[in-house]
């Protein structure tokens, strides 16, 4: 027998507009990691909000340890006992971990705090979960790293009585390493009786940790795999091809290329690679060093210790000198539609951002505005129109992103991990905005500390270690990259 | 005489015209106030009485209301069935006699005999379908000829076993381990059909005492012969059949699936939305449509019997496959 900790059964939510959930099935065992790989966002934020409150729903009834808790005919908005880890912490940044988990406790009542007694429970709870990891008791919110945070989360629920812990797409926040500890440590969790569900979306992320893995699209769950069926060829017919459809670029429009050589930071040594124009080169780094050390660099918060960067065009190179960088090379965030954006501004004042770069001006008359507007319309649509960012969907503002680096048309393209937080559909929208910057003979350099679909753009894949160039793979060479990492 | 509003709407019409002489009055109120310099008699008077308004409005006229438009809504769009009836929506003592008097008349068991004759009507058209016996008999034929008289005897014994259970007793409860027994009877007849492409895999787990769960009869079969003709029959290549069972302290959980055709997304759709409660609909529909109808047969005679929670959901995907989820409550005894 098994016990079930939480079921939905038959829910339709919706707002003003749209169905949110529809017709949504799922449940979850104690003891069990339940994988929830969202095909498309539709319906996940409803879905994360019903879990944890008993609000409103059309129809459907959910059931917690098998009580009937929310249903079409009652709502109570009460609280269900489920924690939800998402890449914004929820512990409070000036207090310190004990304060965080055992103080801000519903039901602690003393009035004299022995910090000392609470931090032995807590290296208590710590040596319990086996995990390998050093926090310091008395660090504040704000000191943890990510890591460590999403420990003290995972007790901090322990504490407060909690039976399900929903797991919100928290791989962009943790490097390979801390991930493979993090799931660890899920795993040893989820057999003291918990139940765990584990939303990413990617199935190479979500399938190693699974007991079994749901398959969401549309608000409606369209598939579970059982433990015997997680395998990769049963969820493409499920997915969306995201292989290559490029032609591959003329080389002699394409020739030239950018050298780095010798590059030395902060935490790089000594790197040296170049990059064909129109190419794409992966710099992997499991520990997550490389991407924020060489952004750093490059807007400029840190200075490069050694090194140079060159263009070859013809056999005659060309260095790059520091002050020219602005103009010769672009930078795309992580996560670029809440870092790279200016959400006060509308769509063709952000796209027009780096037309400086082309432009010695400051000001961009209306007139050159409405001709960029006139010329991108095709691609772009009545997004170029928009006066409020916050109306525009995903796509939009990715290809905002993507096209404004188009318009400012530097020699190479840096992007930070560019598929954080994107569902299948919006990945796949990436993959072809990055080829379309390839095709535009723009040379672009990944920095990810995870593979995901990074490899069906790579043309090269440079494996970091340490800071040290470890080794380089061609794209024949992939399918020995799982191996050799 | 013809009303131009419902009595609702005139009790609204009517409070709103209270509101407005409530207003009325307390300016006036507020007017005698300012002249004698008595300010504080408008504002505790205006409060109590907007306080108590409120108060009494929310909790004794709002809610209630709201309450009853979300059933009435939910009954328009189809998803509430005969529990409303038994729900008391206290409109008036009138209304209510009305509503008590209706619920009567629509007699639930109705839909249920309606199921059961309908699945006595599959189970008789199983047996009359000459398909069924010409590629039955097909397949004796040719064991007869080919090989030894065990497995003729085996075929036979199979098919005799099949119309035993599937014809007698249709609202009997059996145990699981009948139902899947039915199943493996149901398969053995088919694999001298389809051979090696039809394959079948039954799942339980190492905890026995889930095959003595009793259910209603004829749950499995109908969907497993679903599976085989709409799933598997036209798919090129072998098609595998599998059930697993799990179980909880207040379900059992059974799960069929097949890696064969599937179903169209809109069709798929339909299917699912008809799952959702039970009705007459599609139930007497005529027999090209088969496929649907078993299943909606087998979910309305579960809703019928132990209520809305319980039932089927569906999930496919075309050229893929099919996973129908049954749920149903432990019985033990």
């Amino acid at each position: 027998m098994r016990n079930e900790i939480i079921r939905l059964e038959n829910v339709i939510t919706s707002d003003v507009t749209k169905t949110n959930l529809n017709n949504f099935n799922l449940h979850l065992f104690a003891g069990e990691i339940l994988g929830l790989i969202a095909v498309d966002e539709h319906g996940k934020e409803k879905l994360l909000e019903i879990l944890y409150q008993n609000s409103s729903i059309r129809f459907g009834r959910i059931y917690f340890k098998e009580m009937l808790v929310n249903s079409y005919k009652y709502s109570d908005n009460t609280f269900n006992k489920v924690y939800i880890l998402s890449q914004k912490s929820k512990l409070i940044d000036h207090l310190n971990v004990l304060d965080n988990v055992f103080v801000l406790k519903r039901g602690f009542r003393k009035y004299i705090i022995n910090s000392k007694v609470l931090a032995q429970q807590f290296y208590r709870l710590l040596e319990e979960s086996e995990i390998d990891i050093e926090i310091n008791p008395y660090d504040f919110g704000d000191q943890l790293t990510e890591y460590q945070r999403c420990v003290v989360e995972i007790i901090k629920a322990v504490v407060q009585g909690i039976k399900v812990i929903v797991i919100n797409n928290i791989s962009s926040e943790l490097s390979e390493k801390d991930l493979k500890a993090f799931k660890l440590f899920l795993k040893r969790l989820v057999l003291n009786g918990y139940g765990v569900l584990y939303i990413g979306n990617h199935h190479e992320e979500v399938f190693p940790i699974s007991d079994r893995v749901a398959l969401m699209k549309n608000g409606s769950i369209i598939k579970v795999f059982e433990k015997d069926e997680l395998f990769e060829q049963n969820i493409l017919p499920y997915t969306i091809s995201m292989d290559k459809t490029e032609t591959s670029l003329k080389r002699s429009c394409a020739e030239g290329k950018i050298l780095f050589k010798g590059i030395t930071t902060e935490y790089l040594k000594d790197i040296t690679f170049e990059v064909q124009k129109g190419t794409c080169v992966v710099l992997y780094d499991r520990s997550n060093k490389v991407q924020q050390d060489v952004i750093s660099c490059l807007i400029g918060e840190n200075k490069m210790n050694t090194g140079e960067i060159y263009v070859e065009t013809e056999g005659v190179r060309k260095k790059i000198e520091k002050k020219s960088w602005k103009h010769q090379i672009g930078v795309i965030d992580e996560n670029p539609i809440k870092n790279n954006m200016y959400h006060n501004l509308s769509f063709i004042d952000n796209f027009c951002t780096f037309l400086d770069n082309r432009k010695k001006t400051v000001y961009i008359s209306g007139k050159l505005k409405a001709s960029i507007q006139k010329e991108y319309y095709k691609e772009l649509g009545k997004a170029l129109y928009e006066t409020n960012l916050n109306k525009l969907g995903k796509t939009d503002l990715y290809n905002l992103v993507y096209y404004r680096i188009l318009l400012q048309n530097p020699k190479v393209v840096f992007i930070a991990q560019p598929f954080t937080d994107a569902d299948m559909y919006l990945r796949f929208h990436i993959i072809e905005l990055i080829r379309m910057l390839k095709q535009k003979e723009i040379a672009v350099i990944i920095l990810a500390f995870t593979i995901s679909d990074n490899l069906h753009i790579a043309d090269k894949f440079i494996l970091i270690e340490e800071g040290y160039k470890k080794k380089e793979f061609l794209p024949e060479e992939f399918s020995d990259i799982q191996l050799d990492i | 005489m013809k009303h131009r509003y419902s009595i609702s709407k005139a009790i609204k019409i009517w409070i709103y015209i209270l509101g407005i002489i409530y207003i009325f009055l307390l300016l006036m109120l507020l007017f005698i106030s300012v002249n004698e310099h008595k300010y504080y008699v408008f504002l505790a008077v205006g409060a109590a009485g907007a306080v108590l308004a409120a108060y009494t409005g929310y909790f004794l006229v709002y809610r209630r209301n709201k309450k009853i438009e979300k059933i009435c809504q939910l009954y328009i769009e189809g998803y509430i069935t005969e529990e409303e009836y038994e729900k008391n929506v206290m409109i008036s003592d009138m209304i209510d006699a009305v509503y008590k008097c209706q619920s009567e008349k629509l007699d639930k068991t109705k839909i249920l005999n309606l199921s059961k004759k309908q699945a006595q009507y599959l189970a008789l058209q199983n047996q009359i379908n000459p398909h069924f016996l010409y590629n039955t008999l097909e397949g004796i034929r040719s064991e007869a000829l080919c090989s030894d008289m065990d497995r003729v005897a085996n075929m036979a014994e199979a098919l005799a076993t099949f119309f035993r259970y599937t014809i007698s007793n249709i609202d009997k409860m059996v145990t699981l381990e009948d139902e899947l027994a039915n199943v493996e009877n149901y398969y053995i007849i088919q694999k001298y059909r389809f051979g090696e492409k039809l394959q079948l895999k039954i799942e339980y787990g190492d905890d026995l005492s889930v095959l003595s769960f009793k259910l209603p009869k004829l749950i499995l079969q109908p969907i497993v012969e679903n599976a085989v003709y709409h799933g598997i029959e036209n798919k090129l290549g072998q098609g595998t059949l599998k059930i697993q069972v799990n179980y909880t302290a207040k379900r059992l959980l059974i799960k069929i699936s097949d890696d064969g055709m599937g179903i169209e997304k809109e069709t798929l759709e339909e299917l699912n939305t008809k799952l959702l409660t039970n009705s007459l609909e599609d139930i007497t529909e005529s027999k090209q449509k088969k496929g649907g109808i078993a299943i909606l047969n087998v979910n309305n005679r579960i809703k019928l019997l132990y209520g809305e929670e319980y039932g089927i959901f569906i999930q496919s995907l075309r050229n893929v496959g099919t996973d129908v989820q049954i749920v149903l409550p432990v019985i033990k005894e």
